[in-house]
């Protein structure tokens, strides 16, 4: 009686047991990890075989450089590098390269040269070259990745000064560049030219909403990659702008409060000794004032931190006389970064990533509405005033004095 | 179970069906379409206002219900407007819990072949989900129940946990001004909140069931409050990662809140495929409620049984999900239904009310 239904049950397990309907087995993949984007016009000699008579040449065309990991234990680490043969450290990644105006085409190109499938669910970065980011509205460049559905959001972004691609071929023995670029943002709380992370899901928002931002730039040294200030993206083009470098991102990062920690050195004027101080804390508020229609902001940034190396003829007790002489310096340092970093934006850039508008915006939505469609210009215009307060609450294991 | 409702269900299990009737496939689309209507980052005080309609709604259907204890919506229409007047609401009733059914089906569908199945046919898709609905639905509604509250815990804790963790890609800035530009917006984002807010007509059938119909106010208290938290966070949460512009260019914006931030040390890094797939049991108790609603009206209109008019029925939801050529057309069916549902369940239990209260004093 009950015989039957038995029968149906074993089938349908056979049938669902079997597997999964489209499933792919691991070994066949091809797991991008980053990508890398370069203007075609700038590279000499392409190593890619170009199609000839290729039929479509209106747009820029762009060269797609994707990085893909070579799976441990499956061989792959005697695979070398397609790239750079000449080096004599096995790699455990490689790059191809594919020209064309589209990078989804670019993409699907591979497939006429490896039979794994590439797959994007693993991408971490993707790094866009300044020539590229210079003539090309970022919403293009991304769009693929943006709607794709393998593809996450939180890609993260890195413009680079140069060529992209070489960006990808550069990492110590054993690690894989596009692994270092993205956990490189772990030492945030150690540098501040390290800017916060920004990935795919974070740039939809500015470039729809006509927004300035940054990215971190990324360049190629030697074996391996640094990072090195950022590119500004300005909002009304969705195009880069021009670079801050290294200390003008620091001036950012104490502009905005962005900062989880770093380095901040001064010299005392007398002596020409060398004072470094390590934030362990920094906040910024920035205050916008408008009075009769005219803009003001006031920017107050105060920070916690301790003494990292003091250098002095001889040991020198810190007592509070001093340490309020050092505070002083500290600020001015401060200061100084910061109004480089605004002047570089007012005066050169004319693109305002900081956040002012953000903060007018805010507090005065009337004023911000009446503004924002040429706020690029009116920000160079308008007087900003600065408080810094430095906190060195705690002096290390030397020279502490209970005077 | 014909004619006469049997089954009975406490207040508790009552709000647990409405919650979970509520909260659908709506809120992976609800961040895109309120920002759409509103255009300002206010929209999360919208969705408190519909909330309150929606309440408000509610509680009319509800009273309605109430003054016919132990019937449903198909038993009593006809003794308030006359038996001819309300077999075609009835028919208008089932049609819309139809279309509902057909437009959570294929929403998963088109989300899971798109995030997490690409390459599964949508038949496939559709037809497990089909089936499992219809075993569950012979059970009646006690069975329908018992697979809410068995869910509950799941879907709650991962939605409460990724709308946590999501906080990695938070920036209170893009929330603020509060009401920079006036209250405007905000009544402008109501409209597509209580499109998503189909909450009172579950009632219609579900105070039937109820073994004390006199807490079903409570109930519809309880189950907008559970659904206006669930609104205000995935909403508050979405627009907080990618700020009022970016939220219009994503098509699934709750999705892609999930996969816009990777968590390091915890068991899972992604939580996209795991938010998916309790989503779509999350889905499947509204479909289940409402091809429930449409086949329990069926057979008390035509006073057949009630598993042969659910066999009846699936055919007819599957050609309904099938009926949008595209994702946008999906979307328009989704808005329409809303439409249909402020018509149906927003201007007409008033009146029937009414009718009802001047009948009653009259006899």
């Amino acid at each position: 009686m009950k015989k039957w239904r038995l029968w149906i049950v074993l089938t349908v397990l056979c049938s669902l047991l079997s597997g999964c309907w489209s499933s792919v087995p691991i070994e066949e993949l091809n797991m991008q990890i980053g990508v890398a984007l370069d203007s075609a016009e700038e590279s000499g000699g392409e190593e890619v075989a170009n199609p000839e008579g290729g039929s479509h040449k209106k747009p820029e065309k762009i060269i797609s450089t994707y990085q893909f990991t070579i799976p441990q234990g499956s061989g792959g680490a005697v695979m070398k590098s397609s790239a750079s043969s000449s080096s004599s450290s096995f790699k455990n990644y490689y790059n191809m390269s594919e020209t064309s105006d589209s990078i989804f085409e670019a993409m699907r190109q591979l497939s006429l040269r490896t039979r794994r499938t590439p797959i994007g669910h693993h991408l971490k970065v993707i790094v866009i070259s300044e020539k590229l980011a210079r003539s090309n509205n970022l919403t293009k460049i991304i769009d693929f990745f943006t709607r794709d559905n393998d593809i996450r959001p939180s890609v993260m972004l890195f413009v680079s000064k140069g060529m992209a691609k070489d960006v990808l071929e550069n990492a110590l023995p054993g690690q894989t560049p596009a692994f270092v670029l993205e956990g490189i943002f772990n030492n945030r709380d150690r540098n501040m030219g390290i800017w916060e992370p920004v990935s795919l899901a974070k740039v939809v928002g500015p470039l729809q909403g006509k927004k300035s931002f940054l990215l971190q730039n990324v360049i190629p040294i030697d074996q391996e990659t640094k990072l090195s200030g950022a590119g500004v993206i300005n909002g009304e083009t969705g195009k880069l702008v021009g670079f801050l470098d290294e200390s003008e991102l620091e001036g950012m990062a104490w502009l905005t409060g962005k900062g989880l920690g770093g380095v901040l050195k001064t010299y005392n004027p007398d002596t020409n000794d060398l004072l470094t101080y390590e934030v362990k804390t920094m906040h910024s508020k920035i205050k916008a004032n408008v009075n009769n229609g005219q803009i003001s902001f006031n920017v107050k940034i105060t920070s916690t931190g301790r003494y990292a190396e003091v250098f002095a003829e001889k040991s020198k007790k810190l007592h509070d006389g001093i340490v309020k002489k050092d505070k002083a310096l500290l600020q001015k340092r401060v200061l100084e970064m910061v109004q480089t970093t605004v002047t570089k934006m007012q005066k050169e850039l004319h693109t305002e990533a900081a956040g002012f508008g953000t903060s007018l915006h805010n507090q005065h939505p009337a004023v911000w509405r009446s503004v924002k469609d040429n706020w690029d210009e009116t920000f160079s215009q308008i007087p900003i005033t600065y408080e810094v307060n430095v906190n060195i609450e705690e002096y290390g294991a030397s020279d502490t004095t209970a005077e | 179970m014909s004619a006469e409702v049997k089954d009975r269900i406490t207040a508790v299990q009552a709000t647990i069906i409405l919650a979970n009737y509520t909260i659908a496939a709506g809120v992976l689309t609800l961040p895109r379409t309120i920002v759409e209507a509103s255009g300002s980052p206010d929209v999360w005080i919208s969705i408190f206002l519909g909330g309150l309609i929606s309440f408000l709604l509610g509680l009319v259907i509800v009273k309605l219900s109430q003054r016919f204890p132990g019937q449903t919506f198909f038993q009593y229409i006809g003794k308030i407007i006359g038996k001819p007047l309300g077999v075609v609401l009835s028919i208008g009733v089932i049609g819309y819990f139809l279309s509902i059914a057909g437009f959570e089906i294929r929403s998963v569908q088109e989300v899971t072949s798109f995030f997490l199945l690409e390459g599964t046919p949508p038949w496939a898709i559709v037809a497990a989900f089909i089936w499992i609905a219809f075993y569950l639905c012979r059970g009646g509604i006690n069975a329908i129940t018992s697979m809410c509250r068995l869910i509950v815990p799941i879907t709650w804790t991962v939605f409460l946990g990724v709308c946590l963790l999501s906080f990695e890609v938070f920036d209170l800035n893009n929330l603020l001004p509060v009401l920079g530009e006036g209250m405007e917006p905000v009544w402008k984002g109501i409209r597509p909140t209580i499109l998503t807010f189909t909450a009172g007509e579950a009632m219609l059938f579900v105070v039937a069931f109820m073994d004390k119909p006199q807490k079903a106010v409570k109930v519809i208290i309880a189950g907008t409050c559970i659904s206006t938290i669930f609104y205000v966070l995935a909403v508050v949460a979405t627009i907080g990662a990618f700020s009022i512009d970016g939220v219009l260019t994503r098509t699934w914006p709750f999705l892609d809140l999930v996969r816009s931030f990777e968590v390091n040390y915890l068991i899972f890094e992604r939580f996209e495929s795991l938010l998916l797939v309790i989503w779509i049991m999350q889905i499947f108790c509204t479909f289940c409620v409402a091809i429930y609603a449409a086949a329990l009206g069926l057979s008390q209109i035509i006073h057949r049984s009630f598993k042969s008019c659910l066999l009846a029925l699936l055919p007819v939801v599957y050609i309904v999900s099938r009926i949008p050529p595209n994702v946008n057309a999906l979307f328009a069916l989704g808005s329409g239904i809303g439409d249909c549902m402020l018509i149906l369940f927003g201007v007409l239990p008033l009146p029937l009310l009414i009718i009802t209260y001047f009948r009653r004093a009259a006899s």
